[in-house]
């Protein structure tokens, strides 16, 4: 294990090892990495086509975890995430098999997921919340470390299915993705147009590695204040009745501080500050809260309402 | 105890002494102003002394109490956050927390006295204690009073008595014998405390005469002998214009005269 002085280093040889393969979209791998960290779900909000996919299945690899992706469509099953029984033929008898589904992954990708039927999101949200699956009348434990990584498509929204606020709250995080710049695009038209193949990532830390370091995470101490102030922010989103209807819960201050100590980490520091709470309040509220009719008619989106509360 | 509690309390305790120090040159400037005040005013010392005392006690509580790690940190920014961040996880033993303490502890190590002390405003509060000592002996000396705040009090507590003495119409019927009239009290300061001969007007003055001492002959004095005065009264009385009048002088004389007259009576 590596010691609490060489994170910093491991991380920066992460995201040197990332940026082989994805130009760009540092913030979105940063807090792909936070999630992970806080042993907990995030869902990516963004454009087709900005390498949401390649991110997690690259950070996957470089952190020896088994990665699956799910495709959802209006079609699909729960049991075509968690898995079914089949009827397989031993020595001449036919028994029923558990088929484990995608889901016994470590790293679920589940692409566009308001495109699910709610039954089908709520087989995913269980293991997201219970880490285990249950079919039929047998419960699978799913294996550690686990992540969901959805994501959202924020255009073509007709027959979808949102996934309900009670059930968004599930997830610590919700990244939103950019369009490169300039620059980042013609790079990425010089890696992935030329005959030379793209360099694949190569596995930095283990899985027990990874465990160690959410372990790590959970042991960064926070002052007092910083607490108070994070409290008071999740908080003000309830008192904030003009351009708030509906505030986050108490999930968001666990959610806005277990956060803050991953990016504190990743940062190479051993404390929380209040800059890492304005930082981290945008993915960490974004999500939880929904915004008043007179916000929607000045035109305000949830980061600037957010912005507004922050000191 | 852990060495870093103890490193926290070392460096609290020494922040404590700094604040007293500053408390105490502070409290000696407001007992210097409050001094002069009183020199003026003329009331007794122990006020000055009761002030500067209360001003100690409360700007070293005020200070003690809302002074903690916050402040060192935003004075040293190698520990900003880092300070409290320890002070309020004592408790807690980690691989995390027992490496952020190693860490505090050698960045406490580049806390400076001079970040907490000020030789530019010691400087100037020893200066100004000097400033004020000094015009506090010039006022005592001067014997400067604008008010007699002593004085007051006393006619203050004088003045139910002098109204209670009115009839049902409040009007006083009778004066006060002299001796208890404000009069004599402001006489006080021109005459003295002492008053003996001074106060010839109020008191019997029982005088006897040395006969010896006196060259006035004490065998010769007599009654007055009553005369009579016999009128001497002209029988006409008779007024006649001088010669002068009778002179042609003229008009522009007259005029200068005159107006030399008028001169005379308006200076």
């Amino acid at each position: 294990m590596k010691s609490v002085g060489e994170i910093k280093k491991t991380f920066d040889y992460i995201f040197d090892e990332v940026g082989r393969v994805i130009v760009g979209q540092e913030e979105m791998l940063k807090q792909i990495v936070i999630a992970m960290f806080c042993n907990s779900n995030a869902v990516i909000e963004g454009y087709p086509g900005l390498a949401k996919t390649l991110s997690v299945s690259t950070i996957a690899k470089m952190m020896d975890l088994d990665f699956a992706r799910i495709q959802n469509t209006p079609d699909l099953m729960p049991s075509d995430i968690t898995g079914t029984y089949i009827l397989d033929e031993q020595h001449g008898k036919r028994v029923f098999k558990f088929q484990p589904g995608p889901i016994f992954a470590n790293v679920i990708l589940a692409d566009e997921i308001n495109r699910a039927t709610p039954k089908t999101q709520s087989a995913l949200l269980e293991a997201m919340q219970e880490k285990q699956v249950t079919v039929g009348s047998t419960t699978y434990e799913l294996d550690k470390p686990f992540f969901v990584l959805a994501t959202q498509n924020p255009i073509e929204q007709e027959g979808t299915y949102p996934i309900p606020e009670a059930q968004a709250d599930r997830f610590l995080l919700k990244i939103k993705s950019s369009y490169p710049t300039y620059e980042q695009e013609v790079e990425i038209v010089n890696r992935y147009t030329e005959a030379h193949s793209v360099q694949q990532p190569r596995k930095i830390i283990s899985k027990q590695a990874l465990l160690k370091l959410q372990e790590l995470t959970r042991q960064v101490p926070v002052s007092t204040e910083i607490k108070q102030y994070a409290v008071k922010l999740v908080q003000s989103t309830r008192a904030k009745k003009d351009l708030i209807e509906y505030g986050a819960s108490p999930r968001a201050s666990i959610g806005l501080i277990l956060a803050s100590k991953a990016k504190a980490l990743i940062d190479g520091r051993k404390y929380v500050s209040k800059e890492d709470i304005n930082e981290m309040a945008y993915p960490i509220l974004r999500h939880r809260i929904i915004l008043s009719f007179e916000a929607e008619r000045q035109n305000l989106k949830e980061d600037d309402v957010i912005k507004s509360m922050l000191k | 105890m852990k060495t870093i509690r103890r490193a926290l309390l070392t460096t609290k305790n020494i922040l404590n002494t700094f604040i007293i120090f500053d408390s105490v040159l502070s409290s000696l400037i407001a007992f210097l102003i409050m001094l002069s005040i009183v020199v003026l005013i003329k009331i007794s010392i122990w006020w000055a002394i009761i002030a500067g005392l209360a001003y100690l006690l409360v700007h070293t509580y005020n200070r003690i109490s809302s002074f903690g790690y916050k402040q060192i940190e935003t004075i040293v920014p190698e520990l900003n956050y880092q300070l409290t961040t320890v002070a309020d996880n004592l408790d807690k033993d980690n691989e995390v927390v027992n490496a952020l303490n190693n860490e505090v502890l050698q960045d406490m190590k580049k806390i400076k006295t001079s970040y907490f002390i000020s030789p530019q405003k010691v400087s100037k509060q020893v200066l100004s204690i000097a400033a004020l000592c000094i015009i506090t002996v010039l006022i005592a000396q001067s014997n400067m009073a604008f008010l007699s705040l002593d004085s007051l009090s006393k006619d203050l507590q004088r003045l139910p008595n002098i109204f209670l003495r009115g009839g049902d119409d409040g009007i006083i019927k009778d004066f006060p014998p002299m001796n208890e009239t404000l009069w004599e009290t402001n006489l006080s300061e021109i005459l003295g405390e002492d008053t003996t001969i001074t106060e010839l007007g109020t008191q019997e003055i029982s005088i006897q005469i040395d006969p010896l001492a006196s060259e006035l002959d004490l065998s010769s004095v007599r009654e007055v002998e009553s005369r009579e005065f016999s009128s001497y009264s002209p029988k006409e009385v008779k007024a006649m214009a001088d010669v002068a009048f009778e002179e042609q002088i003229s008009k522009r004389d007259q005029e200068i005269v005159k107006e030399y007259f008028n001169e005379l009576a308006r200076s």
